[in-house]
């Protein structure tokens, strides 16, 4: 047995759980490798220490009055009337069926499946960014900034493959990396909109 | 297809953090019973259900921020975000896996999300060399000084502290500490061992 192949089994070998084979082999190469004798104890030595610390470690306050309001001004932020949801809904379903037959007469029948799929994903981001439009407004400007600076490399990242897969539409890879660049962005707003740090 | 066709800007973008799996469950069958019953309440907008399901769980949480992060009073403040991040998140809790363990793994994301974002200010204002000596920093103790085992990992430097606590503590392999943490498996591997090694001189002066 080599070292990197005592090692790999070390965890294994201290369980007790390597066929017999197995354990003479670690045997046999503990009793010529020093080095891996030392990691051995060492892992055996800490095993004992590791197994008395305290799984569960109580916080020095109370830090329930910090979550509560964070709860209750989340559930505030984020409180849209029925009437505006229904007009929104109205809204994003009329966009992506606007883009969707853009997308679709603008290409070639082979390239059209892909620009169903950019299609539905336009409507994710349309939706979310007039989420973060709403979020965005109780950030503060540091925060904002940052997520800015952020959304628009994303955005710039999204453009520059959307601009090479119009250079060459038939590239499948291509498609799928503007495909990720659209997942990533929609990812982004996802978690912009659900940013909390602003105190 | 051509790589140089690929700007920078795609790269990073590919490189993004995505979405983590869930691990297995690992707790008792009747923890499990009640925690969903007070999630699904909670899920509901109960906030009180939530505050039992706060008093259940912060002592693991807390145990964990405070072992990765070595302050404890940013410690608070994440176990604090992990609560409020969970309450965000509890409609995409599908039950797959206990509640705990759940918590938990978006506990170890919080608390490596916000030291991905530490690193990267730090970076912004401080020169490269700077950065590789930070990270090479282990806290000296005064000679003679016997250290407990928390204290000694609390003095290790962040990214073998890491392994170690997500490895020998908390019970994660190699494979899923380099999918929670964008480090490769053997990198994973050789900061374990280079935090048992640091953990042996330092308790054993």
């Amino acid at each position: 047995m080599t070292c990197s192949e005592v090692h790999d089994c070390l965890e294994a070998y201290l369980d007790r759980s390597l066929d017999r084979a197995q354990r003479a082999g670690v045997d046999a190469h503990l009793t010529t490798c020093a080095d891996c004798r030392a990691a051995c104890e060492t892992a055996s030595w800490l095993r004992q220490r590791t197994a008395a610390l305290p799984r569960q470690v109580a916080p020095s306050r109370d830090l329930w009055d910090g979550i509560a309001p964070r709860l209750a001004r989340r559930q505030r932020r984020y409180a849209i009337p029925l009437s505006g949801l229904v007009a929104a809904a109205l809204l994003l379903v009329a966009s992506s069926a606007t883009i969707t037959l853009w997308l679709t007469r603008s290409s070639s029948p082979a390239v059209s499946a892909f620009a169903s799929t950019e299609a539905g994903y336009l409507s994710a981001t349309l939706e979310l960014t007039e989420l973060y439009a709403r979020a965005r407004e109780t950030m503060t400007p540091e925060t904002r900034a940052v997520l800015e600076r952020n959304l628009e490399v994303i955005e710039r990242a999204l453009g520059e493959a959307r601009a090479a897969l119009r250079s060459d539409p038939a590239d499948r890879a291509l498609e799928a990396i503007v495909a990720t660049a659209y997942r990533r962005k929609i990812e982004f707003l996802e978690r912009a909109t659900l940013l909390d740090r602003d105190g | 297809m051509r790589a140089d066709r690929y700007p920078i800007f795609v790269t990073a973008i590919l490189a993004l953090s995505h979405p983590l799996p869930e691990l297995a469950a690992s707790d008792p069958a009747d923890d499990r019973a009640a925690g969903e019953q007070l999630v699904a309440q909670a899920c509901r907008g109960d906030e009180g259900a939530f505050e039992r399901l706060y008093r259940t769980h912060v002592g693991r949480v807390h145990a964990l921020t405070l072992r990765l992060t070595d302050d404890a009073r940013h410690a608070e403040e994440l176990t604090q975000d992990v609560f409020v991040r969970a309450w965000e998140r509890l409609a995409s809790f599908r039950g797959e896996s206990a509640f705990g363990t759940w918590l938990h793994r978006l506990a170890v994301n919080v608390v490596l999300g916000d030291r991905r974002s530490a690193w990267r200010r730090v970076r912004r204002v401080t020169p490269a060399g700077d950065l590789l000596e930070l990270e090479a920093e282990v806290r000296s103790v005064a000679p003679g000084l016997r250290l407990d085992l928390d204290t000694a990992i609390a003095g290790l430097p962040p990214g073998a502290r890491t392994v170690f606590v997500l490895h020998d503590i908390e019970g994660y392999d190699h494979g899923e500490i380099a999918v929670l943490t964008g480090i490769a498996v053997g990198t994973s591997k050789a900061q374990l061992f280079r935090a048992r090694r640091l953990l042996r001189e330092a308790l054993d002066r």
